[in-house]
């Protein structure tokens, strides 16, 4: 345990206090002597951000449903609480009972973002731990990390233990209850035990080999015997049960309310989509679950609010049936829903009206892309007219603000596909005059398309932060100073760091070290982001940002997460890639099966799984390279059998 | 008394209630949020106000700078529904978190004046390090007591002003001094008519340089 009265007189000195004292209402405290296993979850930003991420809550809610095991949370603290920590000598601790870092089996890392590296390191030197996993022994809690952005780990393979690839409901405790075998052993003991289990990545077993050339990365090789060659993502057959004991923070979060993840995945299958592409397959909570776990959520927590979370909610098959369920049993004043994500495909006007009530602020909608053209090459292929008889709708009833999403950036985008983001704006504008006069507002958001690992457009380029800012000059210069379009853009010098974060090799790691120790930390923040910080390092590591971000792409390149395997095939996602040069589009694979290989890749669960679980569509006969009739993917066909 | 929703608000309640050692740093509003959470959790029909962004109808006496401890804080509800006090004592006492804790509800008359108006007077306990002698303290405080005026400076919307603090200080009581630790009492001034906070007196006093902790004890209203 830390010192509390120390603790206390840091606290009278912080900002918002309240992010470091922990024992709000739902946080489970359990008997620290009497349990045996104990993980510390940790998210490496502030405690604001972090309450809301429903990764962190799903994973401490599965380890907190055990009598035998306990999880607890921990953040990073902001500059002035680190600043009086350091001074004080006070080292980073579990919010629950306080205890330090150091006294934990297991540290978890959400990492959802490539912007947070920094801050891991500040948490494993508050925490008082060697920074680089080679430095630390059995000593030392074993250090594991997950989320979105390990679908490469090489980047923070320095850092970290193990990585834990995919969902991480079911691993998480096959990982606690491994460790309590190997609690004594060597560090390489455990490491080794660690690496039996599926969708677990240990990368000190793994040795990169570059080309003596060009420096490109050539191959990944297991380095002992328990290290296979691929690690495929692990994820839950049927969606577990979902939490609803929601931590109530002590002071305002970003998204302070309760979330219930309606389903997971999306099969609409745009081409630059990280999650689309990595969360397959799409798997939906049955209604009826979802409307007792609803309930139970208002009992649990008393939130006033209320987010139905997935990638893309309108394409919830049950979503009719939900909504009016919901507006039916509870007032606005009892509970307002939030509804990111709206398809325009499938958006319907009078509902989310209801759901509405009286708060129409502002409606959101994410075209992406301005021209049918560049909508074919990223596979989002709505109208014009779709878009504009939507915002017709919602003007109408009542709502002053549409802000719409887009991206700049994209494959083969020209300048026509920039401008046309502005002359739709315009349209847009002139809808909500009608209805709305001087009042009416567009905003567009315009963000840097980055390509992402695992998505068809891994082979694709960032464009120059130079032409990037160009873009974002012909988009202001024809806006005209128009005030009632508002037009936020993203730094292009923030989408060049997540880029070669996110698609670089092991080498980084020595970069990551090098800017941190230079200062960087918070990258995600646009008021803490030093840019030349990070250039810097590079340069001094002897690597050039450029290098791993805009270097054209072989059909047979090899990437640094070729040995991660999200279930979708390379060889498909190469496909999709040269579909994409041609403008060809791939309709929502709920319709069509195109074969990703998800369903080849996640043959066994399937088999186990009840078939309307998944919305892969059914199986259909075609014959393999044999000759042989073949199934060509395990799914609802069992049904007619 | 109506909203615009035509929903009644018939029924009010006074609530009593603390705030404990780990959720001194829970500041004021947040705090409010904390009580209407749990006041939803025990299902007790808490009425709203009208308007675009309903509130539910809670009016809290005064607030607590953040740091500071309350023994006996007070807040006035407003419900749909009636309810018995005993009942909503037991059931919203039991949905609290960890060192909130409501101990004593009673039923107000609709037309009471609000809380804030009647506020008069609040009294403190307040723990800081000091190395001073008890002697010496406590002459410290004679001098204070004797004092005419006591003028000191403030930051009132972002300007530094002087102000007269003597009138608004009651009381000043030494309790205790051992092992470098002074136990203050005190009553200062509350509510609209002129609100003194302990800070101020310790500052006064030049004992506000250490570790402190302060509660606010009694919240004193007129009749």
């Amino acid at each position: 345990m830390i010192n509390n009265k120390l603790l206390d007189r840091i606290l009278a000195k912080v900002q918002k206090p309240a992010r470091y004292i922990g024992g709000e209402y739902n946080s489970v405290v359990k008997d620290w002597a009497k349990i045996k296993s104990k993980i510390a979850l940790a998210f490496p930003d502030i405690y604001d951000l972090g309450m809301s991420n429903l990764g962190m809550t799903i994973l401490y809610d599965t380890v907190n449903r055990r009598d035998d095991m306990l999880a607890e949370r921990v953040y990073v603290p902001w500059t002035d609480m680190e600043t009086e920590m350091r001074a004080a000598n006070l080292p980073l601790y579990s919010l629950e009972t306080r205890h330090r870092l150091l006294d934990f089996d297991l540290i978890g890392i959400s990492l959802p973002y490539e912007q947070l590296f920094s801050n891991v390191l500040t948490l494993l030197d508050l925490a008082g731990m060697p920074l680089r996993s080679q430095e630390r022994n059995a000593r030392y809690p074993l250090v594991m990390a997950g989320g979105n952005a390990v679908f490469n780990p090489e980047p923070m393979g320095d850092f970290i233990d193990f990585f834990v690839i995919g969902e991480g409901e079911d691993v998480i405790l096959e990982v606690l209850l491994a460790f309590d075998e190997v609690r004594r052993a060597d560090r390489d003991t455990q490491l080794r035990r660690m690496a039996q289990i599926p969708g677990v990545y240990v990368p000190r077993f793994y040795a990169p080999g570059y080309s003596a050339e060009d420096g490109a990365l050539m191959k990944i090789t297991p380095l002992v015997e328990e290290a296979q060659p691929h690690i495929l993502k692990r994820i839950a057959p049927l969606m577990p049960p979902p939490p609803t004991k929601f931590i109530l923070p002590y002071t305002n979060t970003i998204f302070n309310r309760a979330s219930v993840e309606i389903q997971r995945g999306c099969t609409r299958g745009c081409r630059f989509c990280h999650a689309g592409m990595v969360f397959r397959p799409v798997r939906e909570r049955p209604l009826t679950e979802l409307l007792e776990t609803i309930d139970t959520i208002i009992r649990d927590t008393g939130h006033e609010e209320l987010g139905l979370l997935s990638l893309s909610s309108s394409d919830y098959s049950q979503i009719g049936p939900l909504l009016e369920a919901i507006v039916e049993t509870y007032n606005p004043q009892q509970l307002s829903i939030s509804l990111p994500s709206l398809r325009l495909e499938s958006f319907n006007p009078d509902l989310v009206d209801k759901l509405a009530g009286r708060r129409k602020t502002s409606f959101t909608f994410a075209p992406e892309a301005a021209t049918d053209r560049l909508r074919r090459v990223i596979n989002k292929p709505i109208s014009d007219k779709a878009l504009l008889d939507a915002v017709e709708e919602v003007y109408r009833r009542g709502w002053r603000q549409v802000k719409l999403y887009f991206m700049i950036g994209q494959p083969t985008e020209r300048d026509e596909d920039v401008l046309a983001i502005v002359r739709l704006a315009q349209k847009v504008l002139q809808i909500g005059r009608q209805h709305h006069g001087g009042k009416a507002k567009v905003r567009i958001s315009v963000s840097t398309f980055v390509p992402k690992p695992h998505t068809p457009f891994q082979w694709a380029s960032l464009w120059d932060v130079q032409e990037i800012k160009r873009k974002q000059a012909l988009m202001l210069d024809e806006l005209k100073k128009n005030r009632s379009i508002i037009f936020n853009r993203n730094n292009p010098e923030e989408s060049l760091l997540e880029a070669v974060l996110s698609r670089g090799d092991r080498r980084l790691g020595a970069v990551i070290q090098n800017a941190w120790e230079k200062g960087a930390k918070f990258d995600a923040w646009d008021n803490h982001f030093r840019p030349q910080v990070w250039w810097d390092a590079f340069a001094e590591q002897g690597l050039d940002p450029a290098w791993y971000a805009r270097r054209p792409r072989l059909a047979d390149e090899v990437f640094p997460w070729d040995h991660i395997s999200a279930g979708v095939e390379k060889r498909w996602l190469l496909m999709d890639w040269q579909a994409a040069q041609e403008g060809e589009t791939r309709i929502d694979c709920r319709e069509h099966c195109y074969n990703c290989g998800i369903l080849t890749s996640m043959r066994g669960l399937r088999a186990n799984t009840p078939p309307a679980a998944w919305k892969c569509p059914p199986v259909r006969r075609r014959k393999d390279e044999e000759g042989r009739e073949t199934r060509r993917q395990g799914g609802r066909g069992e049904e007619s059998k | 008394m109506t909203n615009d929703k035509g929903q009644v608000t018939k029924y009010r309640y006074r609530l009593t209630f603390s705030k404990g050692y780990r959720v001194k740093y829970v500041a004021h509003l947040d705090g409010v949020k904390v009580w209407t959470r749990a006041f939803r959790r025990a299902g007790i029909p808490l009425a709203y106000t009208g308007g675009f962004n309903p509130q539910a109808r809670i009016q809290v006496a005064a607030s607590l700078p953040l740091g500071s401890m309350g023994e006996a804080e007070v807040m006035d509800i407003y419900l749909s529904q009636e309810m018995k006090p005993k009942d909503i004592l037991k059931r919203v006492g039991s949905a609290l978190p960890e060192d909130f804790e409501l101990l004593n509800v009673e039923s107000v008359d609709l037309k009471a004046p609000a809380l804030q108006a009647k506020l008069r007077q609040a009294d403190y306990k307040v723990i800081v390090a000091s190395e001073l002698s008890p002697e010496e303290l406590q002459q410290r405080i004679d001098a204070l007591l004797k004092a005419e005026t006591i003028i000191q400076s403030r930051i009132r919307r972002r300007k530094e002003e002087s102000f007269d603090m003597r009138p608004l200080l009651r009381s000043l009581n030494l309790e205790t001094l051992n092992k470098g630790e002074a136990t203050l009492t005190m009553r200062l001034s509350a509510g609209q008519q002129g609100n003194l906070r302990p800070d101020a007196v310790l500052k006064a006093l030049g004992v506000d340089e250490g570790w402190q902790q302060i509660a606010r004890t009694k919240l004193i209203f007129s009749i």
